[in-house]
């Protein structure tokens, strides 16, 4: 099944969300406009903008109101990709030429930088001090949580609450927002605002540790970049924290480094494939999955309930 | 005004914004961010003028110049040489004072004054893209590409605040420091946005008239900050301020105090 039958019913205000972001990032100058529908064109999920409009159903919902939460949660979210790109030097993104590849990094910082503003532009338009404060706040974590991903590369002797920690920053921090955000956007009520919240936390957690479980479980071709590359660059995920405890694996681990050749890496994937880290690691993916299904019991039924459950299980089944 | 309450007034915005941007990880690795000095004492100018700076108004400022050290700090990732690692964290540094920007105004909160912002930052997006493009636009063109990546920020928030009449005298002055600027780069052999401009724009110039191009526009500019200071009614004090450093010694004449 494809993730986007789980809100079937939503597919008019989806598009409505599309539409509205083609026309977010139309600029005068021609060279921005065709940078940023080089990567708006790539497609994506549209999960952050899907989280917006299900968590506003569960209030007063209006689609000219929440429509610009989704579409400023979806700019911040495509202003982020294109500065990464910069950052992972990457030539690739969603089978298209990245705009640093296409362009250069120069007019990649001005597209991120022009998409983040357009984001801001968007927000304004809810008047609710407190939906911005959630959002700069989010926001400042993301970063704070990108910069101690570079910082605990190659940090072998890091602890699991460093990994947990990054990646609730990283990843479950804007999917929470969404979900809380959309929300806010919808008036609904303060203890739904903050079970939307828990939920898409806890759904962005067990997201993130299914992503690092898929570096290790996918094929090259499912992935688009080799396995084991979150290991190369040096960026110590939940299984291989598990792998870690067996002394001899960990010692081998230890010696990763950037310029390692292909063979010498897989034989440690295949050491980590052997131990048990994998089949743990799953199993705190689902208790996350578990807790996020928990914080939807108190919130009346609907069919966007119902989508929100969907999509955090399918979640939980992905394999790439 | 005295000279003590400007230094003072600038020395505790200084900290604040330190305060605000404290990451002793990044600042180990990349460096402190450098402050402006010419830019917030002309953020400065009307609160000297108003002889009252609250709480509210040192927010106001530091957003101006945490917005301006992100897009400065994202200018410094196309210049080539630097490792990988310390590009990435300048990528997050710029990120993380934008992020830092929004912050303060969602705390005040001001979200009229985010969205002015934010209109701002597109504004200056375009016109950096715009003059990447140099052979397209005119001398006007060009100048007031710069004049808006230099003033939009400062301009809005002093029209937010209703200071508009500080805005052409704000806009010249950032001109006239970016022009001096882009001559220094060009002296030194570093990439000069108005140099390749006098090369590659519509009406391109012989290398040989370079510095007589470059002469012409800073007399001119020159002049006109000399006409706005002294419609404004600047009083003397105000020259000992870092943003006249370099006019005062072209004789911008000032009102007397009193």
């Amino acid at each position: 099944m494809k993730l986007t039958m789980l809100y079937s019913f939503l597919k008019a205000d989806i598009e409505e969300v599309e539409k509205e972001l083609s026309q977010a990032i139309h600029s005068d100058t021609e060279l921005l406009k065709d940078a940023s529908l080089h990567l708006l064109q790539a497609g994506g999920k549209r999960i952050r903008p899907v989280f917006v409009l299900l968590a506003a159903k569960t209030g007063q919902y209006d689609i000219h109101r929440v429509k610009n939460a989704a579409v400023a949660l979806e700019l911040i979210h495509m202003a982020s990709l294109v500065h990464d790109d910069v950052i992972d030097n990457a030539d690739m993104r969603r089978g298209r030429t990245t705009i640093q590849a296409e362009w250069n990094n120069q007019i990649a910082m001005y597209t991120g930088d022009y998409m983040f503003a357009r984001a801001l532009n968007y927000m304004t338009v809810i008047q609710n001090p407190s939906a911005h404060k959630i959002l700069s706040d989010a926001i400042v974590e993301l970063c704070i949580g990108e910069i101690a991903q570079i910082q605990d590369k190659y940090r072998f002797n890091q602890s699991t609450r460093d990994y947990f920690r990054r990646i609730k920053r990283k990843t479950a921090l804007l999917i929470a927002v969404s979900c809380q955000l959309g929300a806010v956007a919808g008036n609904a009520s303060a203890d739904i605002q903050r079970r939307l919240y828990r939920f898409g936390y806890y759904v962005g957690m067990a997201y993130q540790i299914t992503d690092d479980i898929l570096d290790f479980t996918s094929t090259e071709k499912e992935l688009g970049k080799p396995a084991g590359g979150d290991l190369l660059q040096g960026n110590i995920t939940l299984p291989v924290f598990y792998a870690m405890e067996n002394p001899e694996i960990s010692s081998r681990i230890k010696k990763v480094h950037e310029e390692m050749p292909g063979e010498d890496l897989k034989q440690i994937i295949d050491d980590i494939l052997k131990t048990d880290a994998i089949k743990r690691s799953s199993a705190i993916s689902q208790r996350y999955l578990r807790k996020a299904l928990d914080q939807l019991d108190e919130i009346p039924q609907s069919k966007a309930k119902k989508s929100l459950r969907d999509i955090a299980l399918f979640i939980g089944k992905r394999k790439y | 005004m005295s000279d003590k309450q400007s230094e003072r007034w600038i020395s505790q915005t200084v900290q604040h914004i330190l305060d605000q941007i404290h990451h002793p990880y990044l600042h180990a690795s990349i460096g402190q961010p450098e402050i402006d000095m010419e830019r917030l004492s002309l953020l400065l100018l009307p609160f000297y003028l108003k002889n009252k700076y609250t709480n509210l108004d040192q927010s106001y400022v530091s957003t101006a110049i945490l917005i301006q050290q992100a897009l400065d700090t994202h200018e410094k990732v196309s210049v080539t040489g630097e490792s990988h690692r310390i590009k990435q964290l300048t990528v997050l540094a710029g990120d993380y004072y934008s992020g830092l920007y929004y912050k303060i105004l969602s705390g005040i909160p001001d979200i009229e004054l985010i969205r002015k912002i934010a209109f701002s930052i597109e504004e200056i997006n375009e016109h950096k893209i715009e003059i990447t493009s140099a052979h397209t636009l005119t001398e006007d063109e060009f100048l007031n590409s710069l004049t808006k990546i230099e003033s939009s920020i400062i301009t809005s928030l002093f029209i937010h605040l209703g200071y508009d009449e500080m805005v052409p005298l704000a806009e010249k002055l950032l001109l006239a420091n970016r022009l001096k600027q882009e001559e220094r780069s060009f002296a030194q052999g570093d990439d000069s946005s108005l140099f390749y401009f006098f090369k590659h724009g519509k009406h391109h110039i012989k290398t040989s008239d370079y510095m007589t191009a470059y002469k012409r526009l800073i007399k001119k500019i020159s002049r006109e900050i000399e006409y706005l200071a002294r419609e404004l009614n600047l009083p003397s004090t105000t020259k000992n301020l870092p943003i006249f450093s370099s006019f005062y010694e072209k004789s911008i004449i000032y009102a007397e105090e009193g």
